[in-house]
């Protein structure tokens, strides 16, 4: 099963981007990224289900998040 | 004790600030924003859930925006070293704290800037945005200004202000060591670009803590350099608020003590406090002006529960210590505004001031009006 993962930078945009999807009831989980999401070095982002992969970027998009996607 | 100090830092403070600090320190305290594990980002929620608090408090959607400091001292410090451009004019008022005014003489000082200070009329509105207008250069790209005095009540038309920095593109940074958790401020209906304020004063927090609250799309310069938890391999800070401006671990026991503080100040309403605050300041001045030899300053402006006197051939210290003696907690001296005592014209030793907070009642002034009386 494919793990969808949304890398966002510090732990207080990945705060602001778990907020957002929460009211928007999608659920995540706040992981620290490995290396090869993270080439600058230490980085936060969201891991959620890929069954809300569209969701998910339609609600961070709009909320300003710049964010990269993952799907491992 | 009678505490009459709560314009250099409230006492006491809710219970409620203290249980938290505590079952931060025992149960939560990792390293916010360092690692995933459970404390780490228990703390680093913790911090979340206050920078949140701030941002709704003051008007803002962006807690990303606040930038959690030592005190309103080095939030100024910041945001003005941070923004200022070289050759830059800026004003401040006649009313500031040395943590606007020594910041602004020493890059004067250093040939980066100039400066000029505008006059405060006695909070007459008009005649402050008239004297702010005539000093505006087209070089001016920054004003500083303090909401409301440490010293006595005089508070500022920061929305005013705020409106005329905007007309003219002027960056606005506002000091509220005095006003935060006694007025409402909202940034943007205000036009104000960086909102200074302590955690410890009237939002009740600990020591320790304070912020800056910046406006969306501000640049700014690094202030420190260090760790911010990410993008470990570069050289330079984050390009994003609040990492680029936090080097190092934050003092989550603080910021999670700060946090119930505001949530005390929201329940009771800022509006709620300045009010029981301002009445008791009214009768503290009613019965202190029946003293013989006493001069009150700005005895008109009572709002924020600041006031400030002397008694005729007494020394404002020697006033204070017999206080002090008898109980009472107030503070002497020219309260690190030399330029505000300057402006009333307090003298060469500055004033006696007494700052009313929220746990203060009736009998603490009837007391110090007593005792003052006997030591005279």
């Amino acid at each position: 099963m494919s793990r969808c993962i949304a890398g966002l930078g510090s732990v207080t945009q990945a705060m602001k981007a778990q907020t957002v999807l929460t009211h928007e009831e999608v659920p995540s989980k706040i992981i620290k990224l490995d290396s090869s999401m993270s080439k600058r070095g230490c980085a936060y982002g969201l891991e959620y289900s890929c069954l809300y992969r569209k969701k998910v970027n339609v609600i961070l998009d709009s909320a300003e998040l710049k964010f990269e996607e993952f799907v491992l | 004790m009678i505490y009459l100090d709560n314009a250099a830092t409230t006492f006491p403070k809710p219970k409620c600030v203290a249980a938290e600090m505590k079952r931060c320190i025992q149960k939560y305290c990792g390293n916010p924003g360092r690692s995933s594990h459970t404390l780490s980002l228990a703390a680093a929620m913790k911090i979340y859930e206050c920078r949140c608090e701030i941002a709704s408090m003051f008007g803002s959607n962006s807690p990303e925006n606040v930038v959690f400091t030592y005190n309103t001292t080095y939030a100024l410090n910041m945001a003005i070293k941070s923004l200022i451009k070289p050759g830059a004019h800026v004003l401040i008022s006649d009313l500031e704290h040395n943590s606007v005014f020594r910041p602004v003489h020493k890059l004067t000082k250093a040939e980066r800037i100039s400066y000029d200070i505008f006059p405060t009329h006695n909070g007459n509105k008009e005649k402050i945005l008239a004297g702010i207008t005539s000093l505006i250069k087209k070089e001016t790209s920054m004003l500083v200004c303090t909401h409301a005095s440490n010293i006595c009540g005089i508070v500022l038309p920061i929305e005013e202000i705020g409106a005329l920095c905007r007309a003219n593109n002027i960056t606005f940074i506002v000091d509220a060591a005095q006003s935060a958790g006694l007025y409402d401020i909202d940034i943007k209906k205000m036009n104000i670009d960086v909102l200074c304020a302590p955690g410890h004063k009237a939002l009740y927090g600990p020591q320790g803590v304070g912020f800056l609250l910046a406006a969306d799309n501000l640049r700014f310069d690094s202030f420190i350099e260090g760790g911010s938890g990410m993008n470990s391999l570069d050289r330079e800070m984050p390009d994003y608020l609040p990492e680029r401006m936090e080097g190092g671990t934050l003092s989550t026991p603080c910021i999670a003590g700060l946090c119930e503080g505001i949530k005390t100040v929201k329940n009771l309403g800022p509006d709620m406090i300045r009010q029981k605050e301002a009445a008791l300041a009214k009768k503290a001045a009613e019965m202190l002006q029946n003293i013989k030899g006493l001069t009150l300053y700005a005895p008109d402006h009572l709002d924020t529960g600041t006031l400030s006197f002397n008694i005729k051939e007494k020394k404002g210290g020697d006033i204070a210590s017999r206080l002090n003696t008898a109980g009472i907690c107030v503070r002497s001296g020219f309260h690190c505004s030399p330029l505000a005592h300057a402006t009333l014209n307090t003298g060469d030793d500055g004033a006696v001031r007494l700052s009313i907070g929220w746990f203060n009642k009736e009998r603490d002034i009837e007391k110090l009006y007593k005792t003052l009386k006997d030591i005279i």
